[in-house]
C-alpha cells in the first residue's frame, strides 16, 4: 500500500510537471538595450530562441554571439570566449533563431565585422516552445510512479492468487 | 519532547499526509509556481513571482489543514475523544498545531528549494548589471531569507487560523472567515499604494519586502556597498511585526481558547 502511494504521488508530480510546462510553453520576451552590445546573462531553457536586431550601430556586417557566462565572465572577450552560438553577416532588423542545449546563464554579444562590440544596440530577446529538459524530467517521474503503480499492482495480485 | 506528544503528532502527520490531501497540494502548486520562472532576472523577479502565485495556495493549503485538524476536531468531537486519553488540552493542542505547521512548511519549503535551484539562485550571476551582485553573489542570502519570510507567512497564517477554527467552532464558517480576511486584506492593500506602511500587511508584498530589506542591510552592512530597495525601515517593521506578532498573539489566544473552550 505504502508503496502504491508513493507511485501515485510521483505520478502525480510528473503530471502536474507536464501541465506546468504546457503553461509555460507560451512566448516570454525582453527588449534590451545596451552601450556596449553586450546583454545579459539571461537564463536560457533548451527550446527556440530567437534573437532580433533592432538597432545596432554600425548597421550592417554584424556577428551575434551566444556565450555561457562561464565562458564569458573570465575574460570578457568574445575572441577568447567559446560562443555556443554564433551569426556572422547580419544586419539591423535580422533575426536569428536557435535552439539552446544545456539551460544556463548565457550572454548574447553583438560584434562588428572587426570583432569589436558594437555601440548603442537595441534587441528583443524571446523564448517559445516547451522546454525539453523539463518534459524529459516529468515523462520520468509520471513513467516511474506508473511502474511503481503497476508492479504494486501485480504484485498483490500475485498474492491474492 | 515526552513520548505522549510525540505520538500525538505522528497521529495527526498520518491524518494530513493521507490521501489525496498531499497530492491535491503538490499538484496545485507546481502548476502554479513552475509558469512564472523567467529567463530575464533581477533581485526583484526573483523573489516576486515566488509570492504572487503562492498566497492563495498558502491560504487555500493553510485553511484547509488547520481548519480540519481544529474546526472538525471540536464540530465533529474528535477531541473529545482524543482528551479521553490522560493528555493535557495543552499537549493536544500543541502536537497538533506543531504537526501541521510542519506538514505545511515542508510542502512550501520543498516548492521553495526546487524553485530557488531552478533559477540557478546560487549562480553570483543575479542583477548581473549591477557590479555588487557580480562581485558578491547575494543570491544565497536572499534564499535564505526567501525562507525565513515563507516561516513567518506560515506562522501567521496558521494562528490566525487556529484561532478562527476554535473561536467559531465550526470548520467550513472558519475557512470563510478565514479567507474573507485575508482575500480582504489582499485587495484593501492593493488599493493603497506602496508609499504608506498599510501596504506592507499583504501576504505578497509583507514577505517581500522583508526579503529586499534585509538584503540590503546585509549588503549594506557587511560588504560594504551602497543597495536602495525602497522599503524603509518603518515599511520593514510593520510587515515583520505584523506577521511575527500577529502570529504570536493569535497563537496565544488559541491557547486560552483551547484552555477554556465548552467540548460537550
Amino acid at each position: 500500500m505504502k508503496l502504491q502511494r508513493i507511485g501515485v504521488v510521483l505520478l502525480v508530480v510528473g503530471v502536474s510537471f507536464l501541465v506546468a510546462i504546457n503553461l509555460r510553453a507560451r512566448s516570454i520576451d525582453s527588449r534590451m538595450g545596451s552601450f556596449d552590445g553586450v546583454f545579459g546573462p539571461y537564463l536560457f531553457e533548451p527550446r527556440d530562441t530567437i534573437v532580433v536586431l533592432r538597432e545596432a550601430e554600425p548597421s550592417e556586417n554584424l556577428t551575434v554571439a551566444v556565450v555561457n557566462q562561464q565562458s564569458w565572465n573570465p575574460t570578457q572577450d568574445i575572441g577568447e570566449a567559446n560562443p555556443a552560438f554564433m551569426f556572422s553577416g547580419l544586419r539591423q532588423s535580422d533575426a536569428v533563431v536557435f535552439k539552446i542545449g544545456v539551460r544556463g546563464l548565457y550572454f548574447v554579444v553583438v560584434t562588428t565585422e572587426t570583432g569589436e562590440r558594437t555601440g548603442r544596440t537595441d534587441l528583443v530577446v524571446e523564448q517559445r516552445g516547451y522546454a525539453e529538459d523539463l518534459l524529459w524530467i516529468s515523462g520520468s517521474i509520471a513513467a516511474t510512479g506508473i511502474a511503481i503503480v503497476v508492479v504494486d499492482r501485480v504484485r498483490s495480485l500475485k498474492h491474492r492468487g | 519532547m515526552t513520548g505522549k506528544l510525540r505520538e500525538l503528532i505522528a497521529w495527526e502527520l498520518q491524518e494530513n499526509w493521507a490521501f489525496p490531501v498531499l497530492e491535491l497540494i503538490l499538484a496545485i502548486t507546481i502548476i502554479q509556481v513552475l509558469p512564472t520562472v523567467s529567463f530575464f532576472r533581477t533581485l526583484k523577479n526573483v523573489s516576486k513571482p515566488f509570492w504572487g502565485p503562492l498566497v492563495f495556495i498558502i491560504a487555500v493549503s493553510v485553511a484547509v489543514v488547520f481548519g480540519r485538524s481544529f474546526g472538525e476536531g471540536v464540530e465533529k468531537r474528535k477531541f473529545v475523544v482524543l482528551l479521553c486519553y490522560p493528555v493535557s488540552r495543552v499537549t493536544v493542542f500543541a502536537a497538533k498545531f506543531l504537526a501541521n505547521l510542519l506538514t505545511v512548511l515542508f510542502v512550501f519549503g520543498s516548492v521553495l528549494f526546487i524553485e530557488g535551484a531552478s533559477l540557478f539562485m546560487f549562480d553570483p550571476g543575479l542583477e548581473a548589471t549591477s557590479l555588487y551582485s557580480l562581485e558578491f553573489g547575494l543570491a544565497p542570502t536572499v534564499w535564505a531569507l526567501m525562507f525565513l519570510s515563507l516561516f513567518l507567512v506560515v506562522f501567521f497564517t496558521s494562528s490566525l487560523m487556529t484561532f478562527l477554527a476554535l473561536a467559531v467552532k465550526r470548520f467550513g464558517l472558519a475557512i470563510l472567515v478565514f479567507l474573507v480576511y485575508v482575500f480582504g486584506m489582499e485587495y484593501w492593500t492593493g488599493t493603497v499604494g506602496n508609499k504608506v506602511p498599510q501596504y506592507y500587511l499583504s501576504l505578497n508584498a509583507g514577505p517581500h519586502s522583508i526579503v529586499c530589506y534585509l538584503t540590503a542591510w546585509y549588503f549594506n552592512t557587511f560588504v560594504g556597498g551602497f543597495m536602495e530597495t525602497g522599503v524603509t525601515l518603518g515599511f520593514f517593521l510593520t510587515a515583520f511585526c505584523y506577521f511575527l506578532v500577529g502570529g504570536l498573539v493569535f497563537l496565544l489566544a488559541s491557547l486560552v481558547l483551547m484552555w477554556r473552550i465548552d467540548l460537550d
